[in-house]
């Protein structure tokens, strides 16, 4: 390997060039080796190059001519030194030299990546033009990095694209419609340059601005499964509009349109792990989707500011049918008596159909701003499901059992509004008292009816009078309005005595006003077998009207204290203590007299925050927070005064009226660090502690049928307090790279219960623990090693023998390899194991793998084969302890199954069908 | 990241803010002016011999006590290095071979003022000579403060009762001071002016009135640097203003402009920037859409045929690459940060690469400061060169680190 140095100066002024590209290429194969900017001295020295190969050196600066040298390194010599290259001003001749574009220059304040200097395949996307950037990294969580520091926000053209999401940019833009990568930074706050944030703009070619992208694709497999979408974007710079749609019966449900654009992108020409269907989700989906967005910027092409002028619209609709099915065993540790025993099967089918109907409306000015949006949410949910319930005593011996069947239909009608507008003053008026102020205001009707039919068959073994049988009709209707006001003025100090009157602390004000009225109509009515008539079932048939005022007054006293030694560090602390005082009003009118409630919980709710930032300059930076706070969770009327529904055999909840509202305080700690150099590490510390006073918990009294009769009421204090830790490290080396995780979990709760009067508390401990490994070779190979272990540790205080332990285990391998161009295999397998205290350890493996083809010019045809659970043992366990209700079971899941499946991707950039 | 870039007018807003009655301001005779076109892309480097003729180097002391931020405002004075430091509101004295002597903290002095420390706004200090030694006068919150060079505070009222506001004044040979930011608490003329001249005791003459109105309270960009500007004659000092490109002659007969720089027109700020009223009150606004735009000069030092100046822009280019010297003789026009390091600056940089400048010229020398930071990355670039540095700085580099106090540069400056 061989060494090449040099100074660059400009020969007309005679000085030494500062920041000056310098590129070194292989003659024979135009191949771009390595590159570099000169240092303040106008030198340059590149280390390992090839010996006895013909290379280029090429000089570049903005505004001088371009310099291109050839040499070749000799086996003997090894070293080159150029010694002085003197470059000169661009003069205005007209003549046009052949340029070679430099890979990397600093253009002002900006960072910039030419496009054009990385030679790529043709249907190479801008993602694959970052993966050869070695200043540039991709995170497997999305996060990109440009020398260590995190990107905040990506535009192309100066602008949001397609929603802002990073992902559906750079796997949907083809490189070759890219001019360069900038990359700067802007100020967050004109008087602290210190608080700056880096950004990314993807500039494109003349004319690039103007498009269309999309897929369309389907499948057809074993079992019947199959997988159809389709997403079609035009974008222009002013106008976007996305259309999207999908149908699969293989378990994967897009909420949104977002989440559809993003699985469907191009992904060019690179390794990528594969986006599988989710075998953990429980029961078959069988959802149907489409949507559109629209965007339209009203904004002058020219405005760059933090102007906005933009309205938006959005329609969502989905409907999904779930099937689920599933059996499991729940184990109720009494205290007192010995455990009891609970079989259960149960099936349902619901069809789910929604609307989603969004716009809205954003301005903005360099002093104010104000938008409003508004939804519309149309649901209708039918369902069918059967359960069946067989219960034990402590001997084993069967001592009741129940049968149920359901039939449900609900509509849901909502509408919201949502505005808000705030103002601040001018930054650089001093003097100014008025430090501005923000006002929002929401509002959301909702309208819901719902018909439920039930019939229960309940018999007890042992006494033929507790037996039952309910054929129960419901017609529940409810309207409800809830309005939100929110109005904050900070730095009233000021506002009231002046500027720079009163050091000490400033004072912000906060108001927050919820009102709700909800109107409930439920008709019941009994089928009578005799007379084949419907009663009306004057208990549960009942009229009620809840209101409820929350209003909550704050006063909030904050201090900054910032010391600063220019190039040594800054350092910044932050205090703030809120006055909190929450009034809760609740009025509850019904035609039952016990449910006739009106109270008023008034509570102080003080919180304080304290933070501290230390950026060491050229070193790190390290964040500490130190949070506390206060929250009440006041007791809704289905807690204080339900009405007791007798259909609902095993569960019979009662009245308490001397319920209290419950109180949570929490403790949380937060630190992270990061380094400010460039090898991309970072860790973060975390731990809370919250503490619950008066904590609503059921009381459970179950009788010989094992039928629980449950009142909520007002334990004494219990707490949960967590620890948790994350690494990442990212290692560039010449081709490949290696990225580091390391995330880590600890929980301790306490969950009291009281079962047959007798008090318990179930403690758990919860720990979790995630390694991932990844690496990435060229363009060609990616592999991802994970591994997983997660352990829960219950066991009641007074009772050693219960302890219930449950611990998961999974490793996992993907891989996704090129071996020739057009051609991708991918594979990920994962081994889990499941043991739990009261079962054999379930051991599953779940492999999927996948081979991918490419056709046409443009890679527009894709063909895949995808083998899903080849080895057949994809399993969904249900194991868990609620306070002393450990259950063990399983559900259906999605299984094995072969793919076939066809995708189109048409896309256009520019106006000419350049690709 | 270096300091502020900036400094805000606060002053004429917070201290001496008034109701305008009606304004005497006398006129500017502009016949004698000399046009310099500069052309910031277009200057020479080279070796720092065709500017001075002996640097050398001064590590400031760094010990628990004297450390400290950046040298907001340099005095030097026979013995010492009186330093203002805005980052801890210090002023610190050294003794010239960079020994730390002592510190006043003027958080803890100021009187009546119920502030933080970091919200203290002070606006440079002053010296007074008495003989071998001077007075350190500071002028905080309306009141003036004055120390000896052992930090000793000299309780007794050094001034005689003001018939007019004013934050630094000059004493010409004879009987006339120019004073900076007056303004007459006793006259009919409330007005603030940038400077006036005291002629016996008496304000014979009002210069550059400011607009203290409500525009006034957005800001503006200044270069910085000193209100008066020392020349190599003790007769004549040179004053710059806000958004002008100017160079103006202060001497006891009154102010005049000297020199006129003519900047490329993509760096020149628009022609009726000062009277359009499409710019009032957003002016900095301008400087933050047209970064290429030069809003004003500063550190107009003169010394011999040469004429020192910095331009203030928010473009990184200029913000790097913004000291000039001007050779007036050979209409030479020098940058001061492409000038190469070698044998007569020791082989060490002499300027920061941002945002820096001369920070004083005592009429002999030039006096400017680098930070450790950037000192200790220029040794490390440069360590395999094996370079011998003068003694002082040879120890510098083995037994400090980058986070020591800056380092003051003296430079000779050829005449």
């Amino acid at each position: 390997m061989g060494t090449v140095n040099g100074v660059i100066r400009d020969s007309l002024y005679n000085h030494a060039m500062k920041s000056t590209t310098i590129s070194v290429y292989l003659i024979d194969e135009d191949k771009l080796l390595s590159y570099q900017v000169s240092n303040n001295l106008g030198e340059f020295s590149f280390k390992d190059l090839p010996l006895a190969t013909r290379l280029k050196l090429v000089i570049s600066n903005v505004g001088y001519d371009q310099i291109s040298k050839k040499f070749s390194l000799s086996r003997s010599a090894r070293t080159l030194d150029f010694k002085t290259i003197y470059v000169n001003q661009k003069s205005n001749n007209l003549e046009e030299v052949v340029i070679t574009i430099p890979p990397m220059q600093m253009n002002g304040d900006t960072l910039e990546f030419n496009a054009a200097a990385f030679k790529l395949d043709s249907n190479a996307v801008i993602q694959d033009l970052m993966k050869k950037i070695p200043n540039i990294t991709q995170w497997g969580d999305g996060r990109i990095t440009v020398n260590g520091r995190e990107i905040k926000s990506l535009l192309v053209n100066g602008r949001e694209f397609m929603g802002g999401d990073a992902k559906i940019s750079i796997e949907n833009i083809p490189k070759n419609a890219l001019e360069k990568i900038q990359v700067y930074n802007t100020v967050d706050n004109p008087k602290n340059l210190q608080d700056s944030s880096l950004n990314m703009n993807l500039k494109l070619k003349k004319g690039m601005d103007i498009g269309y992208f999309g897929k369309i694709g389907g499948g057809l497999g074993t079992n019947k499964q199959f997988e159809s979408d389709l997403s079609f974007n035009v974008f222009s710079p002013k106008f976007e509009l996305s259309l999207v749609g999908a149908s699969n019966n293989v378990n994967k449900v897009p909420g949104d349109i977002n989440t559809l654009l993003r699985n469907s992108t191009y992904k060019g020409i690179g390794v990528q792990l594969d986006y599988m269907s989710d075998f953990r989700t429980s029961g078959i989906n069988q959802p149907n989707s489409a949507g559109y967005t629209l965007k339209y910027d009203f904004r002058d092409l020219a405005s760059k500011t933090q102007n906005k002028n933009m309205l938006t619209s959005e329609y969502f609709l989905q409907n999904n049918h779930i099937q689920q099915e599933g059996s499991s065993q729940t184990t109720t540790a009494t205290g007192s008596k010995s455990d009891i025993l609970e079989e259960n099967r149960n099936n349902s089918n619901v069809d789910n159909v929604g609307h989603r109907f969004n716009t809205g409306y954003q301005f903005a000015r360099e002093r104010y701003s104000f938008n409003f949006s508004q939804n519309i949410n149309l649901n209708n949910a039918r369902s069918n499901s059967s359960s069946s319930s067989v219960s034990s005593d402590h001997n084993k011996q069967i001592v009741s059992t129940s049968n149920n069947v359901n039939s449900n239909n609900e509509n849901n009608k909502s509408y919201g509004f949502n505005s808000n507008f705030s103002f601040q003053p001018n930054l650089w008026d001093v003097d100014t008292r008025f430090s501005g102020l923000f006002f929002n205001y929401s509002m959301k009707i909702n309208e819901k009816e719902n018909r439920r039919e039930t019939r229960t068959d309940f018999r007890s073994i042992n006494d033929a009078s507790k037996n039952s049988l309910f054929n129960r009709q419901y017609d529940q209707r409810s309207q409800g309005i809830n309005q939100h006001f929110d109005f904050s003025l900070p730095a009233i100090i000021k506002l009231i005595f002046g500027v720079r009157k009163f050091g000490l602390f400033e004072i912000d004000l906060r108001n927050d006003l919820n009102l709700s009225n909800t109107k409930n109509h439920n008709k019941v009515y009994d089928y009578q077998k005799s007379t084949r008539q419907l009663i009306g079932n004057t208990y549960l048939t009942n009229n009620m009207v809840y209101n409820s005022l929350i209003y909550s007054p704050a006063i909030s006293l904050n201090r900054i204290i910032n010391k600063n030694l220019t190039n040594r560090f800054d350092r910044t602390w932050s205090f703030s203590l809120d006055l909190k005082q929450e009034f809760y009003y609740q009025n509850n009118k019904s035609d039952k007299g016990f449910q006739n409630i009106d109270r008023l919980y008034s509570n102080f709710l003080p919180a304080a925050q304290v933070s501290y930032s230390d950026n060491q300059y050229g070193d790190y930076r390290k964040i500490f927070s130190l949070s506390y706070e206060h929250k009440t969770g006041i007791p809704q009327i289905s807690q204080i005064a339900p009405l007791t529904d007798s259909a609902n055999v095993y569960f019979l909840r009662r009245v308490n009226l001397d319920l209290r509202e419950e109180r949570t305080e929490s403790l949380a700690f937060n630190f992270k660090h990061n380094n400010d150099k460039k090898d991309n590490f970072e860790y973060k510390l975390g731990a809370s502690y919250s503490k619950i006073h008066n904590n609503i918990i059921d009381n459970t009294q179950i009788d010989d049928q094992n039928v629980r009769t449950i009142f909520a009421i007002n334990n004494s204090d219990n707490y949960t307090y967590g620890l948790s830790g994350s690494i990442n490290k990212a290692i560039k080396l010449k081709v490949s790279e290696v990225q580091l995780n390391f995330n880590t979990e600890y929980n301790y709760a306490q969950i009291p219960t009281i079962i047959n009067s007798i008090r318990n508390i179930w403690t758990t401990n919860y720990f979790n623990n995630g390694l991932s490994i990844n690496y990435t070779y060229k363009a060609n190979l990616a592999i991802e090693a994970k591994q997983q272990f997660v352990k829960t540790l219950n066991y009641q205080s007074d009772y050693e023998r219960d302890n219930f332990n449950n611990t998961y285990l999974s490793s996992s391998l993907s891989f996704s390899y090129n071996p020739v161009k057009k051609l991708r295999i991918n594979s990920n397998i994962s081994f889990s194991t499941t043991r739990a205290t009261g079962s054999k350890d379930i051991n599953y493996n779940i492999w999927n793998a996948s081979l991918t083809y490419r056709l046409l010019k443009g890679d527009n045809l894709e063909m895949k084969f995808s083998a899903l659970d080849i080895l057949h043992q994809n399993t969904s366990i249900i194991s868990g302890n609620r306070g002393g209700l450990i259950t063990l079971g399983t559900q259906n899941v999605l299984q094995q199954y072969f793919i076939f499946g066809m995708s189109y991707y048409p896309r256009k950039f520019g106006k000419s069908n350049k690709k | 990241m270096n300091k502020p870039f900036f400094y805000l007018s606060l002053f004429l807003t917070t201290t001496l803010f008034s109701v305008r009655t009606f304004a005497q301001e006398n006129t500017v005779n502009k016949s004698n002016v000399r046009t310099l076109r500069i052309d910031p892309s277009a200057a020479n480097g080279g070796s720092m011999l065709q500017v001075f003729t002996e640097i050398s180097y001064v590590p400031l002391e760094t010990t628990k006590e004297s450390l400290f931020g950046d040298i907001t405002q340099l005095e030097v004075s026979e013995d010492n290095y009186i330093i203002y430091d805005n980052d801890t509101k210090c002023i610190l004295i050294f003794e010239k071979s960079g020994k730390f002597k002592v510190k006043i903290e003027l958080g803890k002095v100021v009187e009546g003022v119920r502030l933080n420390s970091e919200t203290l706004d002070v606006y440079g200090l002053s010296l007074k000579k008495t003989g071998s030694d001077c007075i350190i006068q500071v002028y905080i919150a309306g009141k003036l403060y004055a120390f000896d060079t052992n930090a000793k505070r000299i309780k007794e009222t050094i001034e005689e009762k003001q018939k007019h506001r004013a934050s630094q004044f000059y004493n010409f040979n004879g009987d006339t001071k120019v004073v900076s930011y007056y303004q007459d608490s006793k006259g009919k003329d409330k007005s603030l002016y940038q400077y006036a001249l005291i002629k016996d005791g008496k304000t014979s003459a009002k210069y550059f009135e400011i607009d203290t109105g409500k525009y006034s309270k957005s800001g503006d960009l200044a270069v910085g640097g000193p209100s008066f500007i020392e020349t190599d004659s003790p007769d004549i000092l040179h004053a710059v203003r806000y958004y002008d490109y100017n160079i103006y002659r202060i001497d006891s007969e009154g102010i005049s402009a000297a020199y006129e720089l003519i900047f490329p027109a993509k760096n020149t700020i628009p022609k009726d920037f000062n009277t359009n009223k499409v710019y009032f009150g957003k002016k900095i606004n301008h400087f933050f859409k047209n970064v290429e735009n030069i809003y004003g000069v500063g550190y107009t030092f003169k010394i011999g045929d040469f004429l020192y100046f910095k331009c203030g822009s928010l473009s990184s280019y200029i913000r790097r690459n913004g000291s000039f010297v001007y050779d007036l003789k050979n209409d030479h026009l020098i940058s001061l940060n492409r000038l190469d390091p070698d044998s007569l600056s020791h082989h060490l940089p002499i300027i920061g690469g941002w945002d820096n400048d001369f920070k004083k010229f005592d009429g002999k020398h030039l006096y400017a400061s680098l930070s450790s930071l950037e000192l200790f990355s220029y040794y490390n670039q440069e360590k395999k060169k094996n370079y011998k540095y003068p003694e002082v700085m040879q120890n510098y580099f083995n037994k400090g680190n980058k986070k020591d106090n800056p380092v003051i540069i003296k430079l000779t400056p050829k005449h």
